[in-house]
């Protein structure tokens, strides 16, 4: 198995999205497809590629129906404009969507099937939002029998399809609490907030020109959701999202976002032909299935394998990425694998950065590659929990 | 659908999700109650039909401009000049947002920019004056012979479009001709005019047969036509045999019966001169195709009765046709007019003006061709024959420009000879070097350089000369209502309706101007252009040629 690295890593800002209100949403007049096309070229040339270099485009999103439904992946590249010969492919895991892209490109050049692959996530909530809208509207059709049928009850469907009484329900299984949550997302405001004003997060986004619903333009050059002035009050205010008498808020969850991301993986030996320096090294990969309706421990038995085949023990991983789909998710992994939680999303998470689904997984690789560099670590893990029940996982090396 | 106008059906609307259900009409009422009732429980969320709920959303930015510029592309080819198309397309790509109140502000601000623009004012106009063509002063309160029976002399390029009008509108016909082989190539053609609503499903080949069946005869006895109630000649243009045919008529024809005539350049009053009552001859002049063209120009020659008039009026109406009534005279209206409209593009070109930009201009003006491309569609020999008529009867005003003469002896003809002001030899046509040739000596002959004219000085010397000719046949007698001069124009030569028609643009240029921009053109041109007395004087008055 050939070594495989991280040779380019680019973003858009992540927008906040509101499906009842669009014309709040900077990108509301913008497609996720378009997102993404914006970065695809840009990411070439900072890469120091030709297009025509790239033998797959593998792309990811959670919702790929509508608009987001991308032809086997070609209308980003027809988007784009870039050579035809670039094949590629469309992958749904869910929230691991363009982690398993990651992944899936990986494999292909570890296996020596490709020396370069592109990588792709784009999600846009306003447009084609999560859940219900979708379901109504006809684009997705559970099938009826897992919700009615003896058979399927242990699936318990109604939990299963709903992330935020997953989330109560690890809540209630690791045995935290509200306050705990409520402070975690604070944390990741404080820290993000930060990042920003450091510009750390400059250096992975692209700034996008963007239409706004009164015919303006405006550059989008921040993630939109982080709030500076988050307090632990305001959060403790908040009522819970989903019932009464849960626990899991707004504010303790991550919002509705828009957002693309991309990166390029090639061969280490391409990376030294060409003198491009990576980013990072992949060491290694993991993907596990769970209990459905407690989605949120998805990344503990995810991260435990990526961690075996590394040969790596949890301490030994520097920093850690976990995808804060809710606090929760990350307090149980930090619980779970016995974490230092100073080494975790440093630069804030998804509470505040947002989680734009399908384009998170490359988010989380990119920004812990880069904050290897930042801190001088030299593993780093980055894991998301999976609507259905997985986890995903990445360990990457600096090199 | 929008820009256009054109509406679907029902079904249509169903699977396109413009509608969400669809019900035969006796449940209609109960259905949309039930509908009512439906939004009212909630059972029916409003907001979830909204569009900017919908999965599929409004466009982005991007595709929209990109959808309206492709809109915008298909729009100037297809409807430059009209108005509305653009606002339309205007008000999706303004509109669209997600303030549905703002876009119907927007959209009916556009609205209003259409409803009182010239367009509008001019098509409404047009709808007006089609409704209330033919109904002259002088046939009111006469009544209308019924016409029943139609004997159609001649089976040709005119006369079987006509019988395909007559058959379809249900009369009994009758096709005369010489000798049986005329009229079974005339039935042939009659079929033919056929072939394309067939191809198009509007009718089937039974429908045709069973129409043809049921009410064509033929004849080569001029005796069938005696108990017929109107008579339509396309015989050869010749004087001598027109009148020996409609001699040997009146003669056959009972007195009541109407005499009409297809010709397009002979004097009606001369042909009806033979006629013991020249009062029931008219002109019924066709254009070409006559199955296809709405236009209908009557005709009335010195003599011709009100009550002929009043029929041939009906009778129009009856096959769908717009009648426009002129007097008798060379060219009638139509032809003389187009004569005007055209009449300035010799006399630029001798100045050294490329010719091909006034075909480009006068297509951009609306015209469905320039006129060398006109002249190479009806025959140059035609036209100068035309022109020498004109020449003949009209006076010194119409004399032939020595460079049409010129052209002329060239014996290229146009499209029937292969060749005309343009070369059709080819894949594309090309001008036509042997006409190209013609007009550069003629222009170094006369020590003219290539001049160099703004568009709008092309679009100022051919109106002026065209309106001029209005004003000469108004002067003259042979039409005195703007609005029909105007309707014949657009249903017979293909004036664009958006600009209302020729009469229209003289009062929006205003007539003064009109007036200076003619003298200004006889300084340079000579006698053609001299202006109209009815023009001075109207220039003087300050009167528009519509009520103000």
């Amino acid at each position: 198995m050939r070594e495989v690295v991280i040779a380019g890593y680019l973003r858009t800002a992540q927008s906040r999205c509101r499906p009842k209100d669009p014309a709040r949403d900077v990108f509301a007049k913008m497609r996720a497809d378009e997102l993404l096309a914006k970065l695809l070229p840009e990411l070439a040339r900072r890469t120091g590629i030709q297009p025509g270099e790239i033998e797959d485009f593998i792309v990811g999103c959670a919702t790929a129906v509508g608009e987001q439904w991308a032809y086997g992946g070609r209308f980003p590249i027809f988007l784009a404009n870039f050579p035809k010969t670039v094949a590629a492919k469309f992958v749904d895991q869910q929230c691991g969507s363009s982690m398993a892209a990651i992944h899936m490109g990986y494999l292909e050049i570890a296996t020596n099937n490709a020396d370069i692959v592109m990588v792709g996530g784009m999600e846009h909530m306003t447009r084609i939002p999560m859940g219900q809208a979708t379901t109504e509207g006809g684009l997705i059709s559970p099938n009826l029998a897992l919700f009615s049928a003896p058979d399927y009850l242990h699936w318990d469907m109604m939990t299963t399809m709903n992330m935020g009484l997953t989330a109560q329900k690890l809540l209630v299984q690791s045995g935290l609490a509200r306050d705990d949550m409520d402070k975690w997302a604070l944390r990741s405001h404080q820290l993000a907030a930060k990042a920003q004003s450091e510009g750390f997060f400059d250096g992975e986004i692209l700034p996008i020109e963007a239409v706004q619903a009164d015919g303006s333009v405006i550059t989008v050059k921040t993630d939109q959701a982080v709030r500076a002035d988050t307090t632990l009050e305001g959060l403790a205010k908040l009522s819970p999202a989903y019932r009464k008498d849960h626990q899991i808020t707004a504010g303790n969850s991550s919002p509705l976002n828009a957002a693309a991301s991309s990166m390029i993986l090639m061969s280490k030996e391409t990376a030294q032909a060409k003198g491009i320096k990576p980013l990072a090294a992949i060491k290694s990969i993991g993907f596990a299935g769970v209990d459905p309706t407690v989605m949120g421990c998805g990344p503990v038995p995810a991260s435990q394998k990526a961690l075996k085949k590394a040969g790596l023990q949890a301490k030994d991983v520097d920093y850690w990425e976990i995808n804060e789909a809710f606090s929760i998710v990350a307090l149980n992994c930090i619980k779970e694998l016995g974490l230092d939680p100073d080494k975790v999303n440093v630069m804030g998470g998804a509470i505040a950065i947002g989680h734009a689904l399908g384009a998170t997984g490359i988010r989380l690789v990119g920004t812990l590659a880069r904050v290897l560099e930042n801190r001088g670590g030299r593993y780093g893990c980055a894991n998301a929990c999976v609507g259905g029940g997985q986890g995903v996982a990445t360990i990457i090396e600096r090199l | 659908m929008m820009t256009a106008g054109n509406p679907i059906d029902a079904e249509r609307g169903l699977s396109r999700r413009l509608i969400d259900e669809m019900v035969d009409a006796e449940s209609l009422v109960p259905a949309a109650l039930g509908a009512a009732n439906k939004f009212i429980s909630g059972a029916i969320s409003l907001d979830s039909k909204r569009t900017r709920n919908r999965y599929n959303r409004l466009p982005s930015a991007a595709e929209l401009k990109a959808m309206a510029n492709g809109a915008k592309f298909i729009a100037m080819s297809k409807a430059k000049g009209y108005l509305a198309p653009f606002k339309v397309i205007e008000a999706v790509e303004k509109g669209l947002s997600f303030d549905i109140e703002a876009d119907i502000c927007q959209e009916g601000d556009l609205f209003c920019d259409c409803a009182v623009s010239d367009v509008a004012k001019n098509l409404i106009g047009i709808f007006l004056n089609t409704r209330a063509a033919g109904r002259l002063p002088r046939i009111e309160g006469v009544k209308p012979a019924p016409i029943k029976k139609v004997v159609m002399l001649g089976g040709g390029v005119m006369g079987s479009g006509i019988v395909n009008v007559l058959l379809r509108g249900g009369f009994d016909t009758t096709l005369w001709d010489i000798n049986r082989e005329a009229l079974d190539k005339g039935v042939a053609s009659v079929r033919k005019t056929f072939d394309y609503p067939v191809k198009q499903k509007k009718m089937t080949q039974a429908d045709v047969d069973s129409m043809l069946d049921k009410r064509l005869k033929t004849t080569t006895l001029l005796e069938d036509a005696k108990d017929a109630d109107l008579v339509i000649e396309a015989v050869l243009e010749e004087m001598s045999v027109k009148q020996g045919v409609w001699k040997k008529l009146d003669e056959i024809c009972r007195p009541e019966t109407i005499f009409a005539t297809n010709t397009s350049a002979l004097p009606i009053t001369e042909i009806a001169s033979v006629l013991k009552d020249p009062g029931r001859m008219i002109g019924l002049h066709f254009f070409n195709p006559a199955n296809r063209m709405q236009l209908l120009e009557i005709i009335c020659a010195q003599k011709t009765s009100d009550q002929t008039l009043a029929t041939s009026v009906s009778f129009a109406r009856a096959i769908k046709k717009i009648p426009i009534v002129v007097n008798d005279a060379p060219g009638f209206y139509v032809s003389r007019q187009l004569g005007g409209l055209f009449g300035a593009s010799v006399y630029l070109v001798a100045d050294g003006v490329d010719s091909n930009q006034v075909e480009r201009v006068m297509k951009n003006f609306g015209m469905p061709m320039g006129p060398a491309e006109l002249s190479d569609l009806t025959g140059i020999d035609i036209n100068y024959r035309v022109n020498k008529t004109f020449e003949k009867r009209l006076g010194d005003r119409y004399k032939i420009h020595p460079l049409t003469e010129l052209v002329y002896q060239t014996g290229c003809y146009g499209r029937k000879t292969g060749a005309g002001y343009m070369d059709y030899s080819g894949a594309k046509p090309v001008p036509n070097s042997r006409v190209v040739e013609v007009v550069q000596n003629y222009l170094s002959a006369g020590g003219v350089s290539p001049k160099k004219v703004s568009d709008q000085e092309i679009v100022d010397a051919m109106l002026a000369l065209a309106i001029n000719e209005a004003a000469l046949m108004m002067e003259q007698g042979v039409c005195d209502r703007p609005q029909d001069m105007d309707l014949a124009m657009i249903y017979g030569a293909g004036f664009p309706p958006y600009r209302g028609g020729i009469l229209r643009y003289a009062d929006k240029w205003g007539v003064a101007n009109v007036h200076g921009k003619l003298v200004e053109l006889e300084k340079h041109y000579g006698a053609r252009f001299q202006p109209a007395n009815v023009l001075k004087a109207m220039a003087e008055s300050g009167k528009s040629f519509y009520p103000a």
